[in-house]
């Protein structure tokens, strides 16, 4: 059974989203506060994966990403995103977001339940990248500035 | 301190992920998105954007960009793109302030669009290519909202050593080297006087530079929190919009920023 943390913006979504989650393959809980989700995995008992859902009217994702990897204690934790179609090409293309898998809503039980067990177990980063993960790197020389040169 | 964006794309949400992006980054942010000319041209006017980010693979975007240069109204420019080696041949000769490769780092992305709307609206001195005193303002600002875990260090050169050392290389010595030993953030910025350390102007600059990261090597040692530099580099008294009062004020935020206060701080003296 894999322990799983469901987030979203809204009731409505969290219960749009839940009849995924309701197979007794899954230990399922759900929030819509960013406090409640990190009480969750910061708990005894905390889940393996957390899995956002992103209806079209969600906002609120990527404060609940930052809350998630600034922590050190939740910055590993795996992230499974269900965005709907107008969030799907914009998560993926735009931002590199860190042990996250973006998925549309549409996807089908049995996909889904390979990606939560795999994500939950293994993660969705590879080992290698993960190691090479550093901090934001300033571009040694801005566009803007060249040409300039000191006194 | 607000700033707006405009963003010319077709993808939708992209406006809502970059506000969210960048106002965990601590700053302020009026976000729109236009995806065609009449919407841009409404957006440049009614929302007075202090940069645009102009997708290239979106051939409606660039249509409403070509539409705003057209009646000159066009806000400084950063192009954004998966491949940014291969633009639109009508872009070859538009000039932007800034390139985005997508997908962005997050943390990277803020910092650079911090410096492009400085540099956007001019409010970088042009013979020395530093940031004048509103982007150090404006960075302190974000910094102290976000009450970062760190100790801080302030450092600076008088006006003589900078002399004999070209400052933007220096400084940005500085700031690179706090950000490749993976310190939380990096600040560059201009001021007067000095906060800590007195560098001899008669010494080549080699011997300089050696004995400041020697300095900085002894400062991380002694740090057990990621140290964060406010490099403050130098020119002389009340340039650029500095005094020497700001320095003081400056110094005296930083040390109160860290959590650790008092602890591993470098004491700054007048």
């Amino acid at each position: 059974m894999t322990d799983v943390l469901l987030v979203s913006s809204s009731l409505e979504n969290i219960n749009v989203a839940w009849r995924h989650f309701c197979y007794s393959e899954y230990n399922a809980s759900a929030t819509t506060n960013i406090n409640a989700a990190m009480e969750n995995l910061k708990s005894s008992k905390p889940a393996r994966i957390v899995v956002y859902y992103c209806g079209e009217d969600t906002e609120g994702f990527y404060p609940l990403y930052n809350t998630l990897r600034s922590d050190p204690v939740t910055a590993e934790v795996p992230l499974l995103v269900l965005a709907d179609v107008s969030w799907q090409k914009t998560l993926t293309e735009y931002v590199k977001f860190y042990n996250t898998c973006v998925l549309g809503i549409t996807v089908n039980d049995e996909k889904l339940k390979d990606m939560v067990k795999g994500g939950a177990r293994h993660g969705f980063e590879k080992k290698s990248a993960a190691l090479n993960r550093t901090a934001p790197k300033r571009p040694s020389e801005h566009p803007g500035l060249r040409g300039h040169k000191g006194r | 301190m607000l700033h707006r964006l405009l963003i010319l794309d077709e993808t939708p949400k992209v406006e809502v992920l970059i506000r969210e992006v960048l106002e965990a980054d601590g700053g302020e942010f009026e976000v729109k998105r236009a995806s065609d000319k009449i919407d841009a041209e409404i957006a440049v006017n009614e929302h007075k954007p202090d940069l645009a980010l102009v997708a290239l693979d979106s051939g409606k975007a660039i249509s409403a960009l070509k539409s705003l240069q057209k009646k000159n109204i066009c806000p400084p420019l950063v192009f954004m793109g998966r491949n940014l080696s291969v633009k639109p041949k009508e872009l070859l000769k538009v000039k932007a302030v800034d390139e985005i490769e997508l997908p962005f780092d997050p943390a990277e992305f803020c910092l650079k669009i911090d410096d492009d709307i400085y540099i956007g609206a001019g409010r970088v001195d042009e013979l020395t290519g530093l940031f004048k005193k509103g982007w150090f303002d404006y960075k302190m600002e974000k910094l102290m909202k976000k009450r970062v875990k760190g100790t801080l260090f302030c450092m600076s050169l008088d006006a003589y050593s900078f002399a004999a050392n070209p400052p933007t290389r220096l400084q940005l010595q500085m700031a690179s080297y706090a950000l490749k030993s993976k310190f939380k953030e990096g600040i560059l910025a201009i001021n007067g006087t000095m906060i800590l350390g007195f560098f001899p102007s008669d010494q080549p600059r080699a011997e300089n530079e050696k004995y400041l990261n020697g300095l900085i090597d002894t400062m991380c040692a002694a740090a057990d929190q990621p140290p964060i530099f406010i490099c403050a580099g130098a020119a002389e008294s009340d340039m650029y919009d500095f005094s020497a009062v700001d320095t003081y004020v400056y110094a005296n935020k930083a040390m109160g920023l860290s959590l650790d206060a008092g602890k591993n701080c470098v004491r700054y003296y007048k």
